[in-house]
């Protein structure tokens, strides 16, 4: 029982330290960026002022597909080489993703009412983010379904990697299909589209909700670890 | 070992198959994923035009024609190679203007397009208005609107 | 300053955006870190209440990990 906790607890050892360093990246990176999009940077030449929803929409959706891309290789990892650190990862993180999905999908809609005349359609990019919210809500349902936390997390691990098929789709739906949402801007062939004055608190904001995903990741994933030592002394007084 | 190996690999036999089938699927029902239609297929003999459904391209220049006291509007939507008359009884969006991208929802009644909904549509560039207008004087942005025009960005909103 | 507030007249539309993400991203941390807290005070006590079995139970009272770290 006790080797299956050698690994979380380098782990703990290791992360620790981080976490405030974490934090303290989050606040410079997000202060510079609030900055730079509410005060430094120029309204759009057709947007106008809307633009700056962009600073926070484009990356919490840059957050909610990547933060689904490591649970599915998280959950990977813990179902073919059953390693207890990656099970755990996959768990702490859905809730982070789907906070984050959801934000895209909100500001996202204040968007959409002024520039393109409505809150929302039934696009192929919007469709297919909104699926990506049901799958984050579908697999924080499916790990507590289960008495067995095993077969939670086994059960919630295939859906993560079946439905890890939707990010490319996600991605790439502005490109296959005709979609009111506009296509890719900063990541695709032939560099961004942005103005630089745009480009900068987009991309400030980006690295601090990257660095926020690291602290509240770290926090979650030390919590998970202390919570399966507690089910192990539980475990041990229940047996004598 | 083994098992781990034999785990490995039905999880990447899984996905694979996974991904095939979800392609497959995508690949048969284009038709319905398709959020509009462009003018050019409008056009086309073979479009069925009884039923509702969405038009997409740029709003035409110099064809937005708003009648006097009213919400009344028509315009023809142009995907550089064919055009489609549309009429409008409604608030537009404010993205709204000649040679912005839109996307309109109706039907086609004697050639007409009758719209129900006017979205805006617009391009994956974002600028200052002086720059804009710089790219403008430059003749710069016609360049633009080329590159774009030949990635077959036109149906998808790109500006004039 | 009221031209800022005002954003063009699309305050209604932004302000709600920045506002929302501030509340979620603010509120999940400070879930995460109560919950973490309560793990490390529970685990704290029951490993305490273990005492006799633990070498370094002194130390464990005011450090989790590290009597984890003795166990493994």
């Amino acid at each position: 029982m006790f080797h299956r906790f050698a690994n979380p607890n380098r782990f703990l050892r290791l992360t620790r330290p981080l976490v405030p360093w974490a934090a303290g990246l989050t606040i410079v990176l997000i202060g510079a960026g609030l900055y730079l999009g509410l005060f430094a940077s120029p309204a759009d030449y057709q947007q106008g002022e809307t633009v700056r929803i962009m600073y926070v929409h484009v990356p919490s959706a840059w957050m909610a597909m990547f933060c689904y891309s490591g649970m599915a290789i998280a959950a990977a990892i813990g179902m073919i080489w059953k390693h207890p650190l990656a099970d755990l990862t996959a768990k702490a993180s859905a809730p982070v993703g789907a906070a984050f999905c959801f934000l895209a999908l909100f500001t996202g809609s204040l968007w959409g009412k002024p520039m393109w005349g409505t809150y929302w359609v039934w696009d192929a990019r919007l469709t297919s983010m909104l699926v990506l919210f049901f799958l984050y809500l579908g697999y924080m349902a499916l790990i507590n379904a289960f008495d067995d936390p095993e077969r939670g997390i086994r059960a919630a691990s295939i859906l993560v990697l079946v439905g890890a098929i939707n990010v490319p789709i996600i991605k790439f739906s502005v490109d296959w299909w005709n979609t009111l949402h506009q296509p890719a801007s900063v990541v695709k062939m032939g560099g961004p589209s942005i103005d630089p004055s745009m480009l900068w608190p987009l991309l400030l904001m980006a690295l601090g909700f990257t660095t926020y995903y690291i602290w509240v990741i770290l926090v979650r994933i030390h919590t998970e670890i202390l919570d399966s030592k507690i089910r192990a002394i539980r475990m041990r007084q229940v047996q004598g | 070992m083994k098992r781990k190996h034999k785990r490995l690999t039905f999880v990447i036999v899984a996905l694979a198959l996974l991904g095939a089938a979800v392609g497959l699927v995508l690949f048969a029902f284009t038709d319905n994923i398709v959020f509009f239609h462009s003018p050019t297929e409008v056009n086309e003999d073979a479009f069925r035009t009884d039923r509702r459904f969405r038009l997409g391209g740029l709003v035409e220049e110099g064809s937005v024609v708003k009648e006097q006291g009213t919400v009344k509007v028509s315009f023809r939507i142009t995907d550089l190679a064919e055009s489609v008359p549309v009429t409008y009884v409604g608030i537009l969006p404010d993205l709204f203007r000649e040679g912005q991208g839109v996307v309109a929802e109706g039907r086609l009644e004697n050639g007409i397009f009758v719209a129900e909904e006017v979205l805006a549509k617009h391009d994956e560039n974002y600028m200052p208005p002086e720059v804009a207008e710089s790219l403008k004087a430059s003749g710069k942005w016609d360049e633009m609107s080329e590159t774009m025009k030949k990635q077959g960005h036109v149906t998808k909103g790109a500006t004039q | 300053m009221s031209d800022f507030f005002s954003m063009g007249g699309y305050a209604a539309f932004i302000w709600p955006c920045f506002g929302v993400t501030a509340v979620v991203l603010v509120a999940l941390l400070v879930i995460s870190q109560r919950r973490l807290s309560a793990s490390r005070r529970l685990l704290d006590s029951l490993e305490a209440a273990e005492g006799p079995r633990r070498p370094r139970r002194a130390q464990s009272a005011k450090n989790g990990e590290t009597a984890g770290e003795a166990q493994a």
